[in-house]
């Protein structure tokens, strides 16, 4: 009964004529960054950045806006990789395996039609497990002390290591350089500064938004103006009958897939592809029939879109309880609302109950306009994907340019992102990771701080860091991660 | 380039963030840790990691395509023209040679460079009240 109260409380937040219509502007522009291709959903809330930084939104409607802007396009990315096989996002990237052979056959309605219907049912098993551990936002931050974050981000690191597809010595020298990036500007306890030369920018360390349009987004723009010019044309999108029929036939993959995503979404350091993959990975097992996955198989596209949406919906947990990023989007999405005055962590939750209500119901509201929007609109979308790169690329550096001048003005700042976008150039050409470059950068403050504190509370006796159950678990789970990683590199020898 | 050479850049880098990180001072004592050891740690983690790589990978290698050197130099002349040309005429050519680049007719390059630096200078400007530069060369400030 008080999880009812509490809920429809969020619901009156969210009914403000506001915040109901930064929802739609949220999900909006999440859509359309989800469908153009080359624009991910990382860059994209960081370039939405200085829009809302002059207006100084409440701290309920910025994580109304930027919450919409980012399950937006997540829900929105399986479009350009179901019409065209270029994942708007990499969390949509086993949703084009059946989905663009669908496509090709001439069913792009019914892909669509699918995937906006998994998606949706995705989200909201997400949606309702938080809603029924709703209470747990602010409780589960009590038994995390200063050495239980130090073994929570160590977990979300090795996680990181063990679940990235890259080769592990790039994707440590990648999480090395996001730490290191992180060390620069003033040292809390002594009051030193640290790399930061005569350079005032530079003192309260590499701002937030240098660092995300540097590494996401100007190095996209290099990376896009590789590749030729596409002149794949996106197929005609048809109204599909006979939806309902087909997703009762399939509700359980639906329901297995949602499943997964939230698991995969509550658990911090594994992101969206990681359960788009994932649930693809599953139904593809499950199938008896598994040799027509990869043709164009409706199992193949529900799956990995409700785990992807379950996943983004489900990260919010940890992100919002813990105060922990669990992927890139997520780690900008943190930053994002540090710079916006809303801290997440236990704190936020235990003096803001409500806010956190009116994230959960904005995000059960956005998903149902989102799954309307999507079968309504779906005839569209192949208009939005035919904008001409010559308007996407020039308009992606100058959003660069003046995102970063509107919060940080000066020359260095801008000097700073045009190295930054450059070295993350090279980082993508030698295929090294970004995610722990940014996940390191994000949290390396809050290692340190906590490490140091930790050791300073206990005069330097480093057993303090096992000292509750929890700490101790978690170290179990981080050494439990490193044997299954080792055991899978040497089985792969 | 060569991943090799880049990983050569990330070993230098790696052992002159460490030296910095030792050259810190530190004043006063407050913690047994203090603010030297993680940057020490990581300088020489990224150079062992770097030489490691460099000893166990294979010669990967990319060649610098003629357009991204060019994408590359029209960014830095449009971080140079961004205060020295103001917003507005930087904007415009920054976006006509990005869009020329990317193979719009002059005319569309012209029209979308002009639409997007009025459009931006217009939300920036008058929407959110973030001064854009007008162009020290115009002897204009703000």
């Amino acid at each position: 009964m008080e999880t009812v109260h509490a809920f429809i409380q969020g619901l009156m937040i969210v009914a403000l004529p506001v915040n109901l219509l930064l929802l739609v502007i949220g999900i909006t522009v999440g859509m359309i960054i989800g469908i153009i291709p080359g624009i991910s959903a990382a860059s994209g809330i960081a370039l939405l950045l200085p829009l809302t930084h002059t207006f100084g939104l409440a701290p309920e409607s910025a994580l109304i806006l930027y919450a919409g802007v980012y399950y937006g396009s997540k829900y929105a990315g399986r479009i350009p990789a179901i019409l065209l096989d270029i994942p708007g996002d990499v969390s949509s990237l086993a949703t084009r395996f059946d989905g663009y052979p669908l496509a090709m056959a001439g069913q792009a309605g019914r892909a669509l039609a699918l995937t906006a219907v998994g998606s949706f049912v995705g989200g909201m098993m997400a949606i309702i497990v938080l809603i029924l551990i709703g209470g747990l936002f602010a409780e589960v931050g009590n038994i995390f002390g200063r050495a239980e974050y130090v073994a929570l981000i160590m977990f979300v690191f090795v996680l990181v290591l063990t679940l990235s597809a890259a080769p592990l010595l790039r994707t440590l020298i990648s999480l090395c350089l996001g730490l290191m990036m992180s060390v620069v500007g003033l040292d809390w306890a002594t009051g030193v500064f640290r790399y930061t030369s005569t350079i005032p920018e530079l003192y309260d360390g590499i701002d937030f938004i240098i660092v995300v349009i540097g590494v996401f987004t100007l190095s996209e723009a290099f990376m896009l103006v590789e590749q030729a010019v596409i002149d794949r044309k996106a197929p005609a999108v048809m109204k599909y009958h006979g939806l309902l029929a087909e997703c009762l036939r399939l509700k359980w993959s639906f329901i297995r897939s949602s499943l997964i995503g939230t698991l995969i979404g509550l658990l911090p350091g594994a992101g969206t592809y990681v359960a788009n993959l994932a649930a693809y990975r599953f139904e593809k097992k499950a199938a008896r029939d598994r040799e027509l996955f990869g043709k164009g198989d409706p199992r193949g596209l529900i799956g990995p879109e409700a785990a992807n949406s379950a996943c983004a919906f489900g990260a919010f947990f940890p992100l919002m309880a813990l105060g922990i990023p669990g992927s890139a989007t997520t780690a900008v999405l943190h930053g994002t609302l540090l710079l916006m005055n809303v801290d997440p962590g236990p704190d936020f939750c235990r003096n803001h109950p409500e806010i956190i209500w009116a994230l959960i119901a904005s995000m059960a509201l956005g998903n149902i306009l989102l799954l309307v929007a999507n079968l309504k609109l779906a005839r569209f979308f192949p208009k939005l994907l035919a904008v001409p790169g010559w308007v996407v690329m020039p308009m992606i550096v100058v959003v660069s340019f003046v995102s970063v001048y509107a919060v940080s003005p000066s020359m260095i700042s801008l000097l700073l992102m045009v190295i930054i976008g450059l070295f993350a150039y090279g980082l993508r050409k030698f295929r090294y990771p970004l995610a722990p470059l940014i996940l390191g950068y994000v949290l390396g403050k809050p290692f340190e701080d906590n490490f140091r504190l930790a050791l300073a509370i206990s005069g330097g006796d480093g057993a303090v860091l096992l000292q509750s159950g929890t700490a101790v678990i978690l170290w179990l789970c981080i050494l439990l991660a490193i044997l299954i990683k080792a055991a899978v590199i040497r089985k792969g020898r | 380039m060569s991943e090799r050479l880049f990983l050569l850049i990330l070993l230098t880098g790696g052992l002159v963030y460490a030296y910095f990180g030792w050259r810190i001072e530190v004043p006063f004592a407050y913690d047994p840790l203090g603010p030297k050891m993680l940057p020490v740690f990581l300088g020489l983690f990224l150079a062992g990691l770097s030489l490691l790589s460099m000893v166990s990978a294979g010669p990967e290698t990319f060649a610098l395509s003629g357009r991204v050197a060019r994408l590359a130099f029209i960014v830095l002349c449009y971080f140079l023209a961004f205060q020295l040309l103001g917003f507005m005429p930087a904007t415009t050519l920054a976006v006509y040679a990005i869009a020329r680049l990317r193979g719009a007719s002059w005319m569309q390059g012209l029209l979308t460079g002009m639409i997007v630096s009025l459009f931006f200078y217009g939300v920036f400007h008058f929407l959110l009240q973030v001064p854009l530069p007008l162009g020290r060369i115009f002897g204009v400030t703000g």
